[in-house]
């Protein structure tokens, strides 16, 4: 279960505060417009921003001050998730060997991996030269080998083709609720989320509207999200 | 008069920069410029110009030719000369090691300064430019006062070897930078997520992503340093003599062939590592 308390972070003269529950196994979209403090939440759960006051507590475990790497947390951006001069057995296996170690047991894993995201493909092939698509499943492969319980994507599919992300989606979906991941998915493309879950967060200028999840219903009674739909 | 003969040797980069990119159908990037610039390119004073150029290129195989045709068996195999050979080789290497552990550590603290998001790398990017344009001679002042108030501690190769690595540190810095930090904030967030080690992270993440640049940029500094006549005119002795210098004393003693001669075999020494260099680059590439 992934617990947000009163957690406030001040930026400029925007203060961003987020308070929300997430039980487990649960898919929920992260909406809102451009600045509205996405990434800032997202930020703030990875760790790579310090909280001003608040706390974040993942499986009980209170996380608010743990370092990155400490956290039992996995994230996908839109770019660069991969290392693209590295191969795709080399970037996946990042995610549990640091030291990228060609051993019969690392590519065993590498190849249970793969098939798992659907990758077809020579493993010693450079990123580089994958398509944007097959990028992203590499780090979801990454992402999943590293057995986190919060799976946090920050407009992951945007810069890919409707029906790349279609698909993609479907896959997130089903490797969520297969390995039962709190995962969190950003975006502004709200008609393909509605695709994959009914539980939105919608922030407005900096905090969550309602202080929880609503459904796609819910929202549209909102004011503030008639507004964000025009 | 140096700002003048800074002046006159801009104008002459430019005169050369311009009528290359006006007679040039490769570079797509100037296309544009290309197009408005048709007019000038009929101009006779361009033509002049261009035509100046290839000459300008071709002096190099001008030296070449009249060098192989001075060819001198007594000075390939005079100690003298394989001395110069082997000194010059020894610096270049020494200043080539330096320069990478200087330019690898500098770049591994610039990127620390930039994780941390501390404007202290504008600093290190400032420190690094300065030093590019500060002349060796004055490098070699500093480091021979220095070394004359230590008591001459340190041997001529190394301290040939120390001035050459300060020269061509700042230009590896520079060329090298880039590349290093491309992508950075989604780099540092993936590194930091995966917890990898800042050692892990130079080896098995950072020098594969820059070899191709590395692997040129060594190539080059150490031909830059072969070259080098600065320092070694400062600290030489009768013992101590790298090729551009043992070149330098034919001239002064009027032994025009022997010099062209030695310079010939420079220039196909230069030809060679930068053929080999490209072999190796296209191997990787394909690879």
């Amino acid at each position: 279960m992934l617990k947000v308390k009163q957690l406030k972070y001040k930026f400029d003269k925007t203060t961003f505060e987020f308070n929300f529950d997430v039980t487990d196994n649960n898919i929920v979209g992260v909406i809102g417009k451009s600045g509205s403090g996405k990434s800032t939440l997202f930020n703030l759960l990875a760790g790579f921003l310090k909280p001003n006051n608040g706390s974040i507590f993942l499986n009980e475990n209170n996380i608010t001050y743990l370092k990155p790497p400490e956290r039992n947390i996995s994230i996908l951006f839109q770019d660069h998730n991969n290392f693209d001069h590295l191969t795709i057995f080399e970037n996946i296996i990042l995610g549990i060997d640091p030291d990228m170690k060609q051993n019969q047991n690392n590519f065993k894993i590498v190849k249970n991996i793969m098939k798992k995201v659907s990758l077809n493909i020579d493993l010693n092939k450079k990123v580089s030269d994958l398509s944007g698509g097959e990028q992203q499943r590499v780090s979801i492969a990454r992402s999943l080998l590293r057995k986190k319980s919060l799976f946090l994507l920050d407009e992951p599919f945007n810069s890919l083709d409707p029906g790349l992300r279609k698909t993609l989606y479907e896959d997130v979906k089903k490797m969520s609720l297969n390995n039962r991941l709190i995962t969190l998915i950003s975006s502004h493309l709200i008609d393909e989320l509605k695709n994959v879950t009914d539980k939105f967060l919608f922030i407005n200028k900096g905090k969550i509207v309602e202080n929880k999840i609503l459904s796609y219903k819910q929202l549209l009674k909102n004011k503030y999200f008639k507004e964000y739909l025009q | 008069m140096g700002i003048l003969l800074g002046i006159t040797q801009l104008a002459i980069i430019l005169l050369i920069s311009i009528s290359i990119i006006g007679k040039t159908t490769t570079f797509n990037t100037f296309t544009t410029f290309k197009k408005s610039y048709k007019n000038l390119e009929k101009s006779l004073f361009i033509e002049i110009i261009f035509w100046s150029i290839i000459v300008y290129f071709s002096i190099p195989f001008l030296v070449l030719i009249k060098g192989i045709m001075s060819f001198n068996t007594e000075l390939l195999i005079s100690i003298t000369f394989l001395k110069s050979v082997f000194n010059s080789l020894l610096v270049s290497t020494l200043s080539l090691s330096i320069s990478i552990s200087l330019t690898l550590s500098s770049l591994y603290v610039y990127r620390s300064f930039l994780d941390k998001k501390s404007p202290f790398h504008k600093f290190i990017f400032l420190s690094i430019s300065m030093l590019l344009f500060i002349p060796s001679l004055s490098l070699s002042a500093m480091i021979f006062y220095l070394n004359f108030k230590l008591n001459f501690i340190f041997e001529n190769i190394w301290i040939v070897s120390i001035i050459n690595s300060f020269f061509i540190t700042p230009i590896m810095f520079i060329f090298l930078s880039g590349k290093f930090i491309e992508n950075h904030n989604f780099e540092f967030k993936n590194i930091t997520l995966l917890n990898i080690t800042s050692f892990t992270r130079l080896i098995k993440i950072d020098l594969p992503k820059i070899r191709f640049e590395f692997i040129l940029v060594c190539t080059t500094v150490f031909v830059l340093s072969l070259g080098d006549l600065t320092s070694v005119t400062i600290f030489n002795n009768s013992t101590f003599k790298t090729i551009p210098l043992y070149i330098s004393q034919l001239y002064s003693n009027y032994r025009y062939n022997d010099a062209f001669f030695t310079l010939s075999l420079f220039i196909m020494f230069i030809i060679l590592i930068m053929y080999l260099t490209s072999k190796l680059l296209k191997q990787n590439v394909k690879s």
